[in-house]
């Protein structure tokens, strides 16, 4: 498995806009800094991975889930955190879950539309022979 | 019978018009006394429920979506070798926490910054945050480069 070094950076134009957000204005960066901010985050989400992976070998599971990830925050002392990846996780729950019925309730309303358009045909049908009598 | 032929025929629609008017007029009146003080009220709450729905706006969107590429972060999280399945709510949760975490350290590290009076963020003020606050022992060293 070939493991690219520019796989383990995150985009620095991304890094660099949250990081501006959360500062106020009139304060810049320098470049050597947003690199290195770019980089802890990267070893952030390592030690997030491998925290994570702890918990779950601990309860002999195998997949990694959402809320093993809230539980490791707890680990790694960022306590602070777990209340705001709470709640996104139930946004992100929801969201997933309205995504699936609006596939399936466009497939329905595909058909309905089908349904529609073969009565809108027989009406006009019914219509001109009315007419032209 | 006879009084009611005594009677004009009055168009319904002449009473109302005139009604109009008259309410307009009024209305003016009233908004003309009330103007100042009723316009500043408006716009103060005008304001207020702006900024609300920009928070409110803010917020949401700070929980729904995500500006780090998950893609990326999946990547790095699979060169762990203990990783086998990891669901994609995970993946997501993940990216949140390092943009929290972002947010965290240069909040930080601009208060070293702030406190020797720049205004710019050097690579020194990082390395200083990393060795003093306690939960980012994990990046010792990730600063040499």
């Amino acid at each position: 498995m070939a493991e690219k070094l520019e796989d383990l950076n995150l985009p620095l134009t991304v890094v660099t806009r949250i990081v501006k957000e959360a500062l106020p204005s009139g304060v810049s960066i320098s470049k050597e800094a947003r690199t290195g901010l770019a980089k802890a985050a990267s070893v952030f989400v390592l030690y997030v991975t491998s925290a994570a992976t702890n918990i779950v070998r601990n309860k002999k599971r195998k997949a990694l889930t959402g809320q093993d990830v809230i539980d490791a925050m707890k680990d790694i002392e960022f306590d602070r955190f777990v209340e705001p990846l709470g709640e996104a996780l139930e946004h992100y729950k929801t969201m997933a879950s309205a995504r699936k019925s609006a596939s399936m309730k466009k497939k329905d309303e595909q058909e309905d539309t089908e349904v529609i358009e073969d009565d809108w045909i027989l009406l006009r049908l019914e219509f001109k022979m009315y007419s032209g009598a | 019978m006879s009084e009611e032929e005594c009677h004009e025929d009055v168009d319904i629609s002449d009473i109302t018009e005139h009604s109009e008017s008259y309410l307009e007029n009024e209305h003016l009146k009233f908004a003309l006394t009330e103007a100042t003080e009723a316009d500043n009220n408006k716009l103060e709450f005008e304001l207020n429920s702006e900024e609300q729905v920009h928070e409110k706006k803010q917020k949401t969107e700070v929980i729904r979506s995500t500006k780090l590429p998950i893609a990326r972060i999946k990547n790095i999280m699979k060169m762990d070798p203990d990783v086998n399945i990891v669901s994609s709510d995970a993946v997501f949760l993940v990216t949140k926490a390092t943009e929290m975490f972002l947010e965290t350290i240069v909040k930080e590290t601009y208060a070293f910054t702030s406190s020797n009076k720049r205004k710019v963020i050097s690579k020194k003020d990082l390395e200083l945050v990393i060795d003093k606050v306690d939960c980012l022992c994990f990046l010792e060293g990730a600063m040499d480069f």
